[in-house]
């Protein structure tokens, strides 16, 4: 069932198309990857459906439901997300943090991120890859029903990245959650996206399931630079 | 209105233009390249104008004299803004920006007693230009001839920053520190120097900006603030940074103050004037040629680590005491009570809220307007007048909210300044309502309270109250969701916080204690004037605030406690004590930026 659909999605920054008519859909329990070199429109794209950017055209719906207005509003509707400069609050510790996002709701999200231990430690002094994963924490713990990641294990080595995507893929198994992601690591992005997007100069230029990305011609050569298909 | 008319208010304002708009251009470009605002700034321009009213005694009444006074003035102007820039501003620069306005502040405070101790207090009227000391008829009214060339002299300043910002090597390098600070570091530009030269130009612009005012008008003490509050408007509603901008809202600001003069509405220029800036500011958040906001710096983004307890009990004994002492002790303390709840619902908004207020004295003027015009006016009984006194003031934090929520740094700082001056223009002109400059006198508490020991218990009772409500808050839901917003705005949306709403409702909460210092204080005094909401006011809850440290609630009773002791102290014994509060507050601002409560904190494992 599709929860999340843009459709024509558009963007101009000056002359720029920087998001030029983006049409996507993501279902319930499924896992999304939005892949493109840099520039391509990912974040944007992102901002269009989270509210942070203003779209110039297009729509964004949620369940069947027109999803406008304010990123506070959005987010009161069911979405949630995460920042490819991660955003938490710097003054509070890590379980302040998680108490503010899950206003009084009881939550284990601290111990299910691998953050149990650091509870009580200021928020400001954790390394970057627990930020990171301290902001997937928020992000879950208004129960979302459609959750946009923007470079989630940035910042992690590849067994703890291989982790948290395997945690979130249940996630999305379990709660019937609707995820869109970009990622650099193609690892990730292969070993965990049940479908992937490529964007290229702010169009969408495929779609399809890893297998058929893996063997588009034009993916090879607009995004990967050359045919033979390493990266 | 006649055509003469309109040409020679037309013309008034033009010359009004130039001067304010040198000032403003120094101010722009020392903001573009060091982002720091600079309050000392209208005392350069002062500086400017006495140092011309000497030279020009001692070159002699030439038109060599005169012309030799006012660039030497400038130029003096300019090293003393080198001065400045080395010793003050240089430790400062990476600072949170409260910490250097502060600092500036200090600035201005020794100045001002510098120059009253080299002037004196009386104000001193310069000569008049040789050669051009008669007026010229322009459609039948005569216009000063030292006015057509302030006309001309404007565009011939703004012509030759431009010429040197796009022509010269110099100028390039300021552009782009402006643009991009770390940048221009990155490329290995010395930019100790180029800060250092940057603020020596704009010092000296705005010495140039007082020593052209030669002839126009009277050297005198109060020149500081009324002109760095004018230019604050000019550079806010141009955009800050911006010179074409700093050119335009000159413009815009001196005709509308010369129309207001020359129409008979002289008494409401200061409104129109800052209504103007609200408008466009609502419209154009970051001013009429300004580009975004530069990324404001959090004032401190760490977390309040707890008082040690031994620390409340001598606290506690101190504020005892005057109830057993009696006497002056009791004057005192009530003074340092209401001043340090006037403090403690300004750390609110600046720390848990982010918002820095530069105008936070409005709220406690219309807490002590309300209370006495309930009080003389309405005849309440002063339990009523001292609830009105909060509400009042809540609704005006409502108002100013309406339009400041959405603005952030040094703009919001700007507006509720600009908040502030429409409050106190209000409270100095409504006559009838306020009783104008004269004030309001004969408001005095209830038998129940009228000595001055009981009244002490009074103030310290809701004080307290307001204390541990303020506190409840801060570590509650709500309290949690406003810092949220200040530590992350984008975060705190995306979880689907009201950001603006917060915002708004920590305004109004610390309006409304600000408002209940506000009438505790008109009930104590007895009396009040216009003075009690200026900007002087809202500086001392600056200092108090940064005096005491952000962080713990503790902070504003500590820098209220040693404020108003030190300038009571100060005020009896020794005749600069403003240069000495001044001192004081650089020591501080300079070796113990967390504050008296950052002294006393645990070091943090």
């Amino acid at each position: 069932m599709t929860l999340l659909a843009a459709s024509g999605l558009t963007k101009s920054y000056g002359g720029v198309r920087a998001v030029d008519g983006v049409d996507l859909e993501v279902a319930s329990g499924e896992m999304v990857a939005m892949i493109g070199p840099n520039g391509a429109g990912k974040s944007t794209c992102f901002g269009l459906i989270g509210g942070q950017v203003s779209a110039d055209a297009g729509k964004v719906r949620l369940d069947g439901a027109d999803l406008d207005g304010s990123p506070a509003r959005r987010a009161r509707r069911g979405l949630g997300r995460t920042f490819q400069v991660a955003q938490v609050f710097a003054s509070m510790s890590v379980s302040e943090n998680l108490a503010v996002a899950a206003r009084g709701r009881d939550t284990t999200l601290l111990e299910r991120v691998g953050l149990g231990a650091d509870a009580q430690r200021p928020a400001a002094d954790l390394a970057y890859g627990d930020i990171k994963r301290l902001e997937l924490a928020l992000a879950l713990a208004t129960e979302p029903r459609v959750l946009l990641m923007d470079e989630p294990t940035a910042g992690m080595a590849p067994a703890e990245r291989r982790q948290l995507m395997t945690l979130i893929a249940g996630l999305a198994r379990e709660t019937k959650l609707a995820v869109l992601f970009t990622e650099h690591d193609m690892d990730v992005v292969f070993g965990h996206a049940d479908r992937i997007l490529v964007l290229d100069r702010g169009k969408l230029i495929a779609s399809g399931d890893p297998s058929a990305i893996r063997a588009n011609a034009r993916v090879r050569e607009v995004y990967l630079g050359h045919g033979d298909g390493s990266c | 209105m006649t055509l003469a008319a309109f040409a020679s208010y037309m013309l008034t304002g033009l010359a009004g233009a130039s001067s304010l708009f040198l000032v403003a251009a120094g101010l722009s470009l020392i903001f573009g390249v060091t982002r720091v605002v600079n309050f000392a700034h209208g005392s350069f321009f002062m500086l400017g104008l006495y140092l011309a009213v000497t030279l020009a005694g001692v070159f002699g009444r030439t038109p060599l004299g005169f012309w030799g006074a006012v660039v030497c003035a400038s130029l003096a102007v300019g090293a003393i803004g080198v001065v400045v820039e080395r010793l003050i501003l240089r430790p400062l620069y990476a600072a949170p920006e409260l910490l250097q306005l502060l600092a500036t502040f200090a600035v201005v405070l020794i100045v001002k007693d510098a120059a009253l101790w080299i002037w004196g207090p009386e104000d001193l009227l310069g000569p008049r230009a040789p050669g051009l000391s008669s007026a010229v008829p322009v459609l039948g009214r005569s216009i000063p001839e030292y006015d057509l060339l302030l006309i001309a002299l404007g565009p011939l300043v703004m012509a030759g920053l431009w010429l040197l910002l796009t022509r010269t090597r110099f100028g390039r390098l300021i552009r782009a520190a402006t643009e991009d600070r770390e940048m221009t570091a990155a490329l290995g530009i010395d930019q100790a120097r180029l800060f250092t030269l940057v603020f020596a130009l704009g010092s000296a612009l705005a010495g140039l900006g007082g020593a052209l005012q030669l002839p126009r008008e009277p050297a005198n003490l109060s020149l500081d603030l009324s002109i760095v509050a004018d230019a604050f408007v000019v550079v806010v509603l141009g955009g800050l940074g911006s010179l074409p901008g700093a050119f335009l809202a000159s413009l815009l600001i001196a005709e509308l103050k010369a129309f207001c003069i020359g129409l008979g509405f002289s008494k409401a220029t200061l409104v129109i004037e800052f209504l103007v800036m609200a408008v466009v500011l609502v419209f154009r958040p970051h001013g009429l040629l300004g580009r975004p906001d530069p990324p404001a710096r959090a004032t401190e983004a760490e977390a309040g680590e707890p008082i040690p307890p031994l620390v409340w009990i001598p606290v506690a004994l101190a504020l005892a005491f005057p109830l057993l002492a009696g006497g002056y002790a009791v004057i005192l303390a009530i003074d340092i009570v209401i001043l340090a709840l006037f403090a403690a619902s300004l750390r609110w908004l600046i720390g848990p809220a982010g918002l820095v207020s530069f105008g936070h004295a409005a709220f406690f003027g219309l807490g002590a307007y309300a209370a006495a015009i309930a009080a003389l006016k309405l005849g309440w009984p002063m339990a009523a007048a001292l609830a009105a006194a909060p509400l009042v003031a809540a609704f005006g934090a409502f108002a100013f909210g309406l339009v400041a929520v959405r603005l952030s740094g040094v703009y919001l700082a700007m507006l509720s300044l600009a908040f502030a001056q429409i409050v106190w223009s209000l409270a100095f002109q409504w006559d009838a309502l306020t009783g104008g400059s004269n004030g309001l006198v004969g408001i005095w508490p209830a038998a129940a309270v009228a000595d001055k020991t009981r009244y002490y218990a009074l103030v310290l009772g809701l004080a307290i109250a307001a204390w541990l409500l303020l506190g409840r808050i801060e570590r509650g839901r709500l309290g949690y969701a406003i810092r949220a917003a200040r530590d992350s705005q984008l975060r705190a949306e995306a979880l689907g916080f009201d950001v603006p709403a917060l915002r708004r409702i920590a305004l109004v909460i610390s309006g409304a204690v600000a408002g209940l210092a506000g009438g505790l204080f008109v009930y104590s005094k007895g009396s009040l004037s216009p003075e009690t909401l200026a900007i002087p006011r809202s500086v001392d809850g600056l200092v108090m605030v940064l005096l005491g440290g952000l962080a713990s609630p503790l902070g504003p009773l500590l820098g209220a406690g040693l404020f108003t002791w030190l300038q009571d102290e100060a005020a009896r014994r020794i005749e600069f004590w403003r240069a000495l509060v001044g001192f004081v507050i650089l020591a501080l601002v300079l070796f113990a930026p967390r504050g008296l409560a950052g002294l006393l904190r645990r070091p943090r494992a």
